[in-house]
C-alpha cells in the first residue's frame, strides 16, 4: 500500500511525542526511546505490507492515549511536576517587575520624546497611555499563546525572566535619570512625569488582570468539560503560587500602618513599634508559607473556593497595599518610622522569597522521597 | 481471545517486566513483543504505559539503563539490578502464595476438610 504523498513519519512521531510531553516531563533520552519504539513498530508493520502512514496510525493506536501516558509519566515524576509549578509561579511573579520597568521605560521615552518634539502635554499623556496599553495587550496575547502551546514556558525563559526582573528596573532607572533631572525641571515637567508614572503603575496593577482572567477562563473550561478544576497540575500550581506571592507582598505592606497606628495608640516607644512591626510581618510570612506548604502537598493545588477567592484577592490586595500610605498621617506618625516599616517590608519580603524557594525544594524532595522510598 | 482485567494487568506489570529482564538485558519495544508472545496476545498492554513503569523502576534502583548502537540507531537497554532481583524473588513468593490460597479456595482438598 502507498503512503499519502505528504506524510512525514519523523514529523508525525515528533508531534505525537510532543502531545505526550505536555508538561515537559521527559528528557531527551526518554524522547529518543519513544521515538525508537515508533520507528521499530512502523518498520515491522511496513515489512508486513502496511504503508508508512497506516503503520504509524496502527502504532499510535497500540501506544495508547497521550493524556493517559502523560499522566502516568507525571505520577512517575511528581518531583518534576511540582518543580515546574514552582518555576511557573515564580516566573509569573518576576514578570511583574519586568512589566513595571517596561512601563517606566515607556514613560521616560514618552517624556523625552514629547519634550524634544515639542508635543503638547495632553498628547504626550495620551500617547504614553496608548503605548502602555499596547504593551500590556502584547504581553497578554503572548501569555495566552504560551498557554495554548506546550510546554507553557520555554527553557530560555527560565533564566531570561529572573535576569530581566533584576536588570530591567536598573536600566529603567538609568534611562529615567538621563531623560529627566528633577533639580532643573520646571513644575509642569515634574507634574507631567509624575502623571506618566502614575499611568505606568496603574497599568502594571492592571496587568494582574491577565492571569486572573486566564484562571477564570480555564476554570470555566474545566467545569464545562467535567474535568477537575484547572486539570493540569503544573499549570494550576503556577497560578496558585503566583497569587500567594502577590498576597504575601501585599499583606506585608498592609501590616505597616497597622503596626504604626497600633503602636502609637498603645503608647509604644519607636523602638518597640519597629520591633513589633518586624514580629508581625515575620509571623504573617511564616503563616502564609506554612499554608502554602500544606497546600503544595496536595495533588490538586486549587480548592473550589480558592479558585475563586485567590485570584480576586491577588487582584485587590496589591491595589489596597499600594494606597496604604495615603491613609498614614505624617503629622501623627514619625516619617522616619514610616520609612523604617517600608524598609522592613522590603527586607522581609526578600527573605520570604528565598525561604519560599527553599521550602518548595524541600517539600518537593520530601514528596519524591515518600513516593519512591516506600515503593516496592 | 482471552483478556485480563485492568487491575490484574496493572498489578502484574512490574513482576512481568522484571522477569523478562531477569532473563537478559532488553529494550522497551522488545519487552512488549516478548510479553505478547509469552501471553499469546492475551496480555494486551497499551504500549505507551510501559515506559513510565520502566522510568519508575529505574528511579527506584531496581533496574538500570545503558545505550547501545544497533542498526545505526541508539537504543536504551535495561538491565536488572541486585535490588530488582530481590524484589522479584519477593514478588514470586507473594504471587505463588496468592495462587496457592486461591487454589485452595476453589479446589479444596477433601482430606483437609473435617466431617
Amino acid at each position: 500500500m502507498e503512503s499519502g504523498p505528504h506524510f512525514d513519519l519523523q514529523l508525525a512521531i515528533e508531534l505525537y511525542l510532543q502531545d505526550i510531553d505536555q508538561d515537559h516531563l521527559l528528557d531527551r533520552d526518554e524522547k529518543n526511546e519513544l521515538f525508537d519504539h515508533f520507528l521499530s513498530g512502523t518498520e515491522e508493520l511496513m515489512q508486513q505490507g502496511y504503508s508508512e502512514e497506516e503503520a504509524f496510525e496502527h502504532c499510535k493506536a497500540g501506544f495508547g492515549e497521550t493524556d493517559l501516558i502523560s499522566r502516568e509519566y507525571a505520577r512517575a515524576r511528581p518531583f518534576r511536576v511540582s518543580l515546574i509549578a514552582a518555576a511557573g509561579g515564580l516566573l509569573l511573579f518576576f514578570s511583574i517587575p519586568i512589566i513595571n520597568s517596561l512601563m517606566l521605560l515607556i514613560a521616560a521615552i514618552s517624556y523625552r520624546g514629547g519634550q524634544l518634539l515639542d508635543i503638547p502635554i495632553r498628547w504626550i499623556s495620551i500617547g504614553n497611555l496608548a503605548l502602555m496599553v499596547l504593551l500590556l495587550g502584547g504581553i497578554g496575547a503572548y501569555l495566552l499563546d504560551r498557554l495554548k502551546k506546550r510546554p507553557y514556558f520555554r527553557k530560555a525563559e527560565l533564566w531570561a525572566i529572573p535576569v530581566s526582573a533584576v536588570l530591567l528596573p536598573l536600566a529603567g532607572n538609568v534611562l529615567l535619570m538621563m531623560a529627566y533631572n528633577r533639580s532643573t525641571a520646571y513644575r509642569y515637567q515634574i507634574e507631567l512625569i509624575s502623571s506618566l508614572f502614575t499611568q505606568g503603575n496603574t497599568i502594571t496593577q492592571l496587568s494582574i488582570l491577565i492571569p486572573v482572567i486566564t484562571v477564570f477562563v480555564l476554570r470555566h473550561r474545566s467545569r464545562r468539560s467535567g474535568q477537575p478544576l484547572l486539570a493540569h497540575g503544573a499549570l494550576s500550581g503556577s497560578f496558585f503560587l503566583f497569587f500567594y506571592l502577590l498576597l504575601g507582598i501585599s499583606s506585608i505592606s498592609l501590616l505597616s500602618p497597622l503596626s504604626l497606628y497600633a503602636g502609637h495608640w498603645l503608647g509604644f516607644p519607636d523602638g518597640w513599634i519597629k520591633m513589633s512591626d518586624i514580629v508581625l510581618k515575620i509571623t504573617m510570612v511564616l503563616s502564609l508559607l506554612g499554608y502554602v506548604g500544606y497546600r503544595l502537598k496536595k495533588q490538586q493545588f486549587f480548592g473550589s473556593v480558592e479558585s475563586v477567592v485567590l485570584p480576586i484577592l491577588g487582584l485587590i490586595c496589591p491595589w489596597v497595599a499600594n494606597w496604604t500610605f495615603w491613609f498614614v498621617d505624617a503629622a501623627t506618625i514619625n516619617v522616619r518610622l514610616i520609612n523604617q516599616t517600608v524598609l522592613n517590608s522590603a527586607t522581609i519580603f526578600q527573605i520570604a522569597l528565598v525561604l519560599l524557594i527553599l521550602l518548595s525544594y524541600v517539600l518537593i524532595s520530601r514528596t519524591q522521597k515518600r513516593l519512591t522510598a516506600g515503593w516496592r | 481471545m482471552k483478556s485480563y482485567s485492568k487491575d490484574l494487568i496493572a498489578a502484574s506489570t512490574i513482576p512481568i517486566v522484571l522477569s523478562i529482564l531477569e532473563k537478559g538485558d532488553n529494550y522497551g519495544y522488545q519487552i512488549i513483543k516478548e510479553v505478547q508472545t509469552i501471553s499469546g496476545g492475551a496480555l494486551n498492554w497499551k504500549e505507551g504505559s510501559l515506559y513510565p513503569v520502566l522510568s519508575k523502576l529505574e528511579q527506584n534502583g531496581l533496574i538500570t539503563s545503558y545505550k547501545k548502537q544497533e542498526n545505526g540507531r541508539e537504543r536504551k537497554y535495561y538491565s536488572i539490578k541486585k535490588n530488582g532481583l530481590k524484589f522479584l524473588a519477593l514478588a514470586k513468593t507473594e504471587w505463588a502464595s496468592i495462587n496457592q490460597i486461591l487454589s485452595n479456595l476453589w479446589n479444596p482438598d477433601p482430606t483437609l476438610t473435617s466431617n
